[in-house]
């Protein structure tokens, strides 16, 4: 089930009227309800994967209580490395298997050997990269004593299977949901009003410019030899208003929903392409997951402490692993380490957190130097994602070489008046509301409520307007 | 509470009403499908290809077998290849098209040998054919207005229905209430010479070295007549085609009209193989009857009916 579905148009008001109308007077009840609906939201992708969900939450569950109640270290380690190992292993038999088996074979292959390894015929569990790691952190805050184990099931199995965010994230904390999923939840008028905000400017991030950008973006990408360099240059910046229309669309749509049920998740994007260096960009881009790996990979590595080797290898590992999450290529892999890369400068010359708040927060317009910044630092993205995007190495390192050409001063192929139209205006919205948690939510508040809905109608127009090119959200396969 | 679903109710109020005249303005010109789901259950159908669907016309085949005393409301049910060649979705989507209670329906079953060939290398591995249409996720196929195709499965902006888009309307196809598609096509010599080139080309270079008679499909062919026959009179047709398409199809299925005959003889139903002549029969692009000449099969279809 999407969220840009009528099967999530009919679902949604559902869930809304069961929790605050029937069940709102019994939180247990309200809880259950909840759990029972997210369930039946994930099913409707593939119920066979519902059991893999139910055993991975079972499995954090009773290994959170066991490394709490067990005295000794020794023990609580063990119960850990039960909980990850098989949270882990799950993640690599269905994301990654076939990537080492193939990889392994050419390695051989190079060597003059001849392997053939078994591969898997399998698909991936959506949504299972997101609910692993919901889980592991859950446990590894309770083996570092920061949390204490909920004792309630329902209330652990609600904190893993949220609807909103079980597919893509964001990537929630123990320490941050826990509390909201166990305390009863008030109605406020004003909470709810701006869910409802937040899903409208997902849905138009969505369907507007991800999924509009998206037509351009597999015409050039697949056709790739066929276009000239400004072409190419075109394709690219349109894939980075793809990728962030569509996730931080989601994101938007995953955070208005659960706020209107009265619930707070972690906000995943915060501007990202209005950053003036690819650390500020790294703290507003899918922040939930950066800030993962920051706690329980980067810091228990050593994090920036020790001497610049130590910082140069945890800042590689990081990114690494960063891209080898998102999937089992190589692409993912050399877009990690070119973010390493774009990282490190910045690192090393000790100003990765010279830019902490918002770019002119108290002017209207960019200063020269900001937008220079601005500017070389969305280029660099730019790069990094042809590799996210490319089938192959061999694909991507040809779509750069063609970039890379005289012709990137020519007129560019399949420019879309209409869509530049759209993309300015997505990006006058969010440089106007660039100080508020999403685009939309400050605009428009002073105004009269006439002009104020007009504005809204307008959006829904257009997501009206451009409905119906059903591309799936990005995110899901990872 | 009480104000927040106040100010929605009124915030909704307008998109609400966009959105339903929205669905109740579909129509014929929406696209080749949406009105053929919004009928209730059929008590007579012609199934198959897009042959069928602009080639054989319901209106011309009740006025031949009402005139002769044989009261039928038929409703043409057939889509495009690649949706309703003979398979699980196809079969499934007529079950549910079907009025449960029908009885002395008439059911025209169109056969062609690309209607039951499937991928090749699916036929070579044994294995059943696996289709994910619309055909198969549609739920509704007799709900008007159709809201579950047309948030669904429609692939263009709801809005195009209420303001089409200037540059993209097409004004040659037309979908009828019974289920007849009526193309409006540029039907000068050249122009369908080019048009019949052009599909005989495509078919032999992306379908025919592709593709091969399927027993999966020739089984659910079997299958469809099994359960059409149920409620009526059942009868196959080949319809005709231009001569440089038979040869395409005669490569594909050498034995294409034998088997059908012996699937008729089997089930006991008839099978009327219409004899391709180019000079009798003129086509769109090779594969599509005009409209003028899909009156004419039909009366002969209909002819069969009465006088077998």
């Amino acid at each position: 089930m999407l969220f840009n579905t009528l099967e999530f148009a009919l679902f949604f008001p559902i869930v809304f009227v069961l929790y605050w109308f029937v069940t709102k007077r019994s939180l247990r009840l309200q809880n259950v309800m909840l759990l029972a609906m997210s369930y039946y939201f994930y099913a409707q992708w593939d119920w066979r994967f519902l059991f893999l969900l139910i055993f991975s939450t079972f499995l954090d569950y009773f290994s959170g209580l066991q490394i709490h109640r067990t005295p000794t270290h020794a023990m609580k380690r063990v119960w850990l490395i039960i909980s990850v190992g098989i949270n882990l292993g799950f993640l690599g038999v269905f994301k990654y298997y076939n990537f080492f088996a193939d990889s392994f074979a050419n390695l051989v292959g190079s060597f003059g050997f001849e392997a053939h390894p078994v591969f898997l015929s399998v698909i991936l569990p959506v949504g299972i990269s997101f609910y692993t790691f919901h889980g592991l952190s859950y446990v590894f805050d309770i083996y570092y004593d920061r949390i204490k184990p909920t004792t309630d099931p329902v209330d652990y199995a609600l904190f893993v299977g949220f609807f909103p965010l079980l597919v893509a994230g964001p990537i929630e904390r123990a320490t941050h949901l826990l509390p909201q999923i166990q305390s009863p939840r008030q109605f406020e008028m004003a909470k709810v009003v701006d869910g409802c905000k937040q899903v409208l400017w997902g849905l138009f991030k969505k369907v507007v410019i991800a999924d509009n950008a998206a037509e351009i973006v597999n015409l050039i990408f697949d056709g790739h030899q066929d276009y000239g360099g400004s072409t190419l240059l075109y394709g690219a910046v349109l894939f980075a208003f793809q990728i962030y229309g569509d996730f931080s669309g989601y994101s938007d749509i995953a955070l208005g929903t659960a706020r209107i049920l009265g619930i707070e998740l972690l906000q995943n994007f915060n501007f990202p392409y209005f950053s003036r260096d690819i650390a500020e960009f790294w703290r507003r881009w899918h922040i939930s997951l950066s800030s993962w790996f920051r706690d329980y990979v980067y810091i228990p590595l050593g994090g920036s402490r020790g001497g610049t080797w130590m910082k140069v290898r945890n800042t590689f590992v990081i990114f690494l692993v960063s891209g080898f999450w998102h999937g089992a290529n190589w692409t993912f892999i050399v877009w990690g380490a070119l973010h390493a890369l774009f990282f490190l400068p910045v690192l090393l010359s000790g100003k990765n957190r010279s830019n902490m708040s918002i770019v002119a927060e108290n002017s209207m317009l960019p200063s020269w130097r900001e937008t220079f910044n601005m500017a070389v630092t969305f280029f660099s993205v730019v790069i990094a994602w042809v590799f996210f995007r490319a089938e192959d190495l061999g694909h991507a390192f040809a779509y750069i070489g063609g970039m890379f050409s005289p012709t990137i001063f020519s007129k560019p192929a399949e420019f879309s008046m209409q869509l530049a139209a759209l993309v300015g205006f997505f990006l006058l919205i969010e440089w106007v509301g660039r100080r508020g948690k999403y685009g939309l939510q400050d605009i428009g508040l002073k105004w009269p409520r006439l002009a104020r809905w007009a504005m809204y109608y307008g959006i829904m127009f257009l997501i009206f307007r451009f409905t119906g090119k059903s591309e799936t959200f990005i995110y899901f396969q990872f | 509470m009480k104000q927040f679903l106040k100010w929605l109710a009124l915030f909704m109020l307008l998109p609400v009403a966009i959105f339903v005249i929205t669905l109740y303005s579909a129509d014929g010109r929406t696209d080749p499908y949406y009105l053929r789901f919004t009928t209730p259950p059929q008590s007579s159908l012609i199934v198959g290809t897009s042959r069928a669907a602009q080639g054989i016309q319901p209106h011309v085949l009740d006025s031949m077998l009402n005139a002769n005393g044989r009261a039928v409301k038929s409703f043409n049910y057939s889509f495009a290849i690649g949706y309703s060649n003979y398979g699980a979705p196809y079969y499934e989507s007529i079950k549910k098209k079907m009025d449960p209670a029908a009885q002395n329906g008439v059911f025209i079953v169109a056969v062609d040998p690309w209607s039951v060939a499937g991928d090749l290398a699916t036929v070579r591995a044994g294995i059943p054919e696996y289709e994910w249409t619309f055909l198969r996720t549609l739920n509704n196929v007799n709900m008007s207005p159709n809201v579950e195709y047309l948030m669904e499965e429609y692939d263009k902006p709801l809005l195009n229905i209420l303001v089409p888009d200037p540059r993209k309307v097409d004004d040659r196809l037309l979908l009828h209430e019974d289920g007849w598609l009526e193309t409006n096509l540029d039907l000068s010599p050249s122009t369908v010479t080019e048009r019949t080139a052009k599909k005989v080309k495509e078919y032999r270079d992306t379908r025919l070295n592709s593709s091969a008679p399927s027993p999966w499909r020739l089984g659910y062919l079997e299958i469809t007549v099994d359960l059409l026959q149920k409620h009526g009179e059942v009868i196959l047709v080949r319809l005709p085609v231009h001569s440089s398409m038979l040869v395409l199809e005669d490569q594909l299925m050498p034995t294409f009209d034998r088997t059908m005959e012996l699937l008729a003889l089997r089930k006991n139903v008839k099978y009327l193989s219409i004899p391709v002549n180019d000079r009798e029969w003129s086509f769109t692009d090779g594969n599509h009857l005009v409209p003028s000449d899909g009156a004419k099969v039909t009366k002969l279809i209909a002819e069969e009916l009465l006088h077998p």
